[in-house]
């Protein structure tokens, strides 16, 4: 496999291979030993770190939890909650992989903290955009285009992130209720209330939510207990804190999948959510909804009921993109497809090295 | 048949204007430097309309330029002599508002406050607060990537877009998102954000839309160096609060403001520092005191504390008429955007004072000091002979210094006419081809909006500087 240990190293890679593979850790895509892989994790460590700025600069292969630990060595972190930190993660393959945890629903996602890149593009040119600075407008958004492009448009080499200071602390509310539907409209009740919630998590199996407010103790303190008295129509709790870690880690990591399992992504808004849940509850495959019920994660190890998930979610108008599982295909459910994507693909590599998004 | 005769099929004589008079208000933008008789101006009323003449255009090779309210501020809604402006204004309605997805969907001619006056019965707003937000529009927004005072913890325009439909420069109709936060694939919709009417013309934005905070704690300090005011920032910035905004103004500033508005700014002060907290009542009761602490401990002269919303509202429109203000102490000004890192604000400041001193002119400050996006507003009379071009050499050095401190040529006005030939300081060659060569995938024939952005192509003779003519009108005013 190739390892390049520098981008010199990876632009000779590009310039001269017929087809590219990228790959970070392996942790979403497994990686492949093939003639085109071109492994990125040599390429890691950060690169400039700016707590007054709010910014750093780091290598695509750096792990997460590289980042993460310098980030809270000042107080500060990486407010959409990027998944799979434990397994090994690293800025690219998030990047590639478009993925934000429960976190994104206050401040944004990865698209929305993501403001510069380098990269390598099909000719082997190392390109630039975006910025260092948390605000500018100059030249066309590549960061953002290459959140969620998959690896097919192009090697990411570097990234520069905004970051936030982090909250002082967090309180963790487990609510819940008597059915879905009234799950559902608990949560849409509370994204529309003034509390900010910093998280708000959906488990259907249980009719459960899960509430994180995010603040300064005292702060917090003092309005829990209107929340609760405000959520009397449901069985509130509130998490003790180490409970509370334990699962908002496991939902950052996946825990609640099979280890071997397919994962989707599908976006969705929180009325879609019953009839999904009807179409799916007579399949065997997990689901979960983050981000107040603007996305629904779905995992099956069974690669027939993939086929069929993928039919379900056409019929409801549902797309979805695999973010764990092998490389062959990633997107099911309804395809939309438009010439601007195969122009623009063509326009960033020419000669067609990269994955076709399929 | 000839291009403009197909379109007169459809279109009236009051929305196919032809005659010189009735093209005249489209002749610049809010960069009144430029102007440009446009061959004709199409006032579409419907997204088939847009869709039947860009297809128009694309057929006949015809350039247009889109436009919402001509409130760019960097030439890029100038007209092209051969080619046509799309009015987008009448495309205004609210397609759906819908409180359980928090979303907006939107014709690009809304006005951006529009939107949040459609939300505000459901407690929402849309976040994005350009301070000419009650006349520029949503698809101006879009294509600029607006910011607003709110940027740092909000975000610009783009982070509020989730979803559009557009009708691109090769006459194809594409969606790119939808109307949840996340998306699948690579993110389309960011990539048009920004792309100054590059792409295409966006007929149909979604919007997300948040809660309007619970409450806000507003301050305002008095300092006697602008150094002062920007160690405050530094302090504030360091102690881990995250304030809605933090914004400072210099001397010339506020005199300016305080002529125009009397907002009771302290008189002695060099500098003024706002600094704007918001969210929920507890944890906003809790980062006052530390704000306090903070404030206190960063020698100001004077601190004004709002107790109220009205005196909230008289703090911000001192900040929100400076420009307007300043633009009264002289006949002619430039305004620039460039972004600067917020530890080198002061450094910055400096140095446009010197380069002020330089050239023998007064440049006036007004900043998002939180996220380093400088306004120096530089000031001259266009009827001396040589102040003009001074003007535009101590611009082009401010923008220098601020590529040469690892910032960026524009944080919000975008590149357009004026600072394209700025883009290859900061861009690389391969850079710039790489960017020609994306634009030319929803643009092969290079008929939308040619001439912006890029560094080549003849610029129209700069004629003066001035105020909008709706901010002579007094109508809006800007940051
Ligand atoms: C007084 C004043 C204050 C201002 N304050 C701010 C501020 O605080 N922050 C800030 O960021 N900007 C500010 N601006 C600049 C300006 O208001 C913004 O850039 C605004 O977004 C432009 O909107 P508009 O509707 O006027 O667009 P226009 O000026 O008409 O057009 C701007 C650009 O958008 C393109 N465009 C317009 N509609 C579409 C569409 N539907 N599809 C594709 N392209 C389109 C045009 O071709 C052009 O390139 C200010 C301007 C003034 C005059």
């Amino acid at each position: 496999m190739n390892c390049p240990s520098s981008i010199e190293k990876a632009t000779e890679f590009v310039r001269g291979a017929k087809q590219i593979i990228p790959a970070g850790a392996g942790t979403k895509h497994p990686k492949k030993d093939t003639l085109g892989t071109l492994d990125l994790s040599g390429l890691s460590g950060i690169i400039e770190y700016e707590p007054s700025e709010y910014i750093f600069s780091a290598r695509a292969g750096t792990t997460i939890t590289e980042i993460n630990e310098l980030l809270n060595k000042n107080g500060q972190y990486l407010p959409f909650d990027p998944p799979f930190i434990n397994a090994g993660a690293t800025l690219g393959g998030t990047i590639a992989c478009g993925l934000s945890g429960p976190g994104r629903l206050r401040y944004g996602g990865i698209r929305d903290f993501l403001i510069g890149i380098r990269f390598l593009n099909g000719e082997g040119r190392i390109i630039q955009a975006g910025g260092k600075v948390v605000k500018n407008a100059a030249g066309y958004d590549y960061p953002k285009l290459f959140c969620g492009a998959m690896g097919t448009l192009g090697i990411l080499l570097e990234a520069t992130f905004k970051v936030f200071p982090a909250p002082r602390a967090t309180r963790t509310l487990e609510l819940t209720s008597k059915s879905k539907m009234a799950a559902i409209e608990t949560l849409c009740n509370i994204t529309l209330t003034q509390w900010e919630p910093d998280a708000l998590e959906f488990y259907p199996e249980e009719n459960k939510l899960l509430l994180r407010l995010a603040g300064n103790p005292d702060a917090l303190d003092a309005r829990l207990p209107k929340i609760l008295q405000e959520l009397g129509y449901c069985d509130a709790k509130i998490l003790p804190d180490d409970e509370a870690t334990i699962e908002w880690n496991a939902l950052q990591e996946f825990h609640w999948t099979p280890r071997d399992a397919y994962i989707l992504k599908a976006p969705i808004t929180p009325k879609e959510i019953p009839e999904l849940e009807q179409a799916l509850s007579l399949n065997d495959v997990k689901r979960h909804y983050g981000l107040a019920g603007n996305v629904a994660w779905i995992a099956t190890a069974d690669t027939k009921a993939l086929e069929e998930i993928s039919t379900i979610l056409d019929n409801l108008g549902l797309a979805a993109i695999k973010v764990r599982g092998n490389l062959e295909r990633f997107i099911y459910g309804k395809t939309r497809s438009h010439k601007i994507h195969g122009a623009l693909k063509e326009a960033i590599d020419p000669l067609g090295k990269f994955p076709v998004l399929q | 048949m000839h291009f403009l005769e197909e379109l007169a099929k459809t279109f009236p004589e009051d929305r196919l204007l032809i005659d010189k008079e009735l093209l005249s208000p489209y002749e610049s933008d809010g960069l009144t430097a430029f102007a440009v008789t446009p061959r004709a101006v199409l006032i579409p009323e419907t997204q088939e309309e847009v869709v039947e003449i860009v297809r128009a255009c694309v057929k006949h090779k015809v350039p247009f330029v889109s436009r919402g309210s001509g409130t760019s501020l960097s030439g890029a809604a100038l007209p092209v002599e051969t080619g046509i402006v799309i009015a987008l204004n009448r495309l205004n309605r609210v397609i759906e508002l819908d409180p359980e997805r928090r979303i907006a969907r939107v014709e690009p001619g809304v006005v951006n406050i529009d939107v949040t006056k459609a939300a505000q019965v459901h407690g929402l707003h849309f976040a994005p607060d350009p301070s000419s937000q009650i006349i520029c529009t949503i698809g101006g927004n879009v294509a600029f990537n607006s910011g607003g005072a709110h940027c740092l913890k909000y975000g610009m325009t783009s982070n509020h877009v989730l979803g559009l439909k557009a009708v691109l420069a090769t006459g194809e109709v594409v969606e790119f998102g939808n109307s949840s936060l996340e998306d699948t694939g690579p993110d389309y919709t960011g990539l048009f954000g920004g792309s100054e009417g590059m792409f295409g013309v966006a007929l149909e934005i979604i919007l997300r839309l948040l809660p309007k905070s619970e409450t806000f704690h507003t301050i305002l300090a008095g300092y006697n160096s602008l150094e002062k005011a920007g160690d405050a920032v530094s302090a504030i910035v360091a102690s881990g609060i995250l304030p809605g905004a933090i914004e400072i103004m210099d001397r010339l500033a506020i005199d300016a403001a305080e002529a125009a508005v009397d907002a009771g700014y302290p008189e002695e002060a060099k500098a003024v520092l706002i600094v704007e907290l918001e969210g929920p009542q507890e944890q906003v009761e809790s980062e006052k005191r530390e704000l306090e602490t903070i404030i206190n401990a960063s020698n100001p002269i004077e601190i004004q504390v709002a107790k109220d919303t009205t005196a909230r509202l008289k703090i911000w429109k001192g900040r929100k008429s400076a420009f307007s203000a300043v633009g009264r102490l002289s006949p002619d000004f430039i305004v620039q955007d460039g972004v600067v890192p917020r530890k080198r604000l002061g450094e910055a400041l400096r140095r446009i004072e010197q380069l002020g001193k330089k050239h023998g002119l007064r440049v006036a400050n007004v900043f998002h000091a939180g996220d380093g996006n400088l306004h120096p507003l530089i000031l001259y009379d266009g009827t001396i002979e040589g102040e003009l071009e001074r003007g535009e050499n101590l611009a082009g050095e401010i923008l220098e210094m601020c590529i040469e401190m690892g910032g960026s040529i524009t944080g919000e006005h975008g590149v357009g006419m004026e600072k394209r030939s700025y883009m290859p300081k900061m861009f690389t060659n391969d850079d710039i081809s790489f960017m020609k060569k994306t634009r030319t995938a929803f643009d092969p024939d290079g008929i939308a909006n040619p001439g912006k952005m890029f560094p080549e192509g003849q610029a129209p003779a700069l004629t003066l500087y001035g105020l909008h003519p709706l901010e002579k009108k007094g109508i809006i005013s800007r940051e």
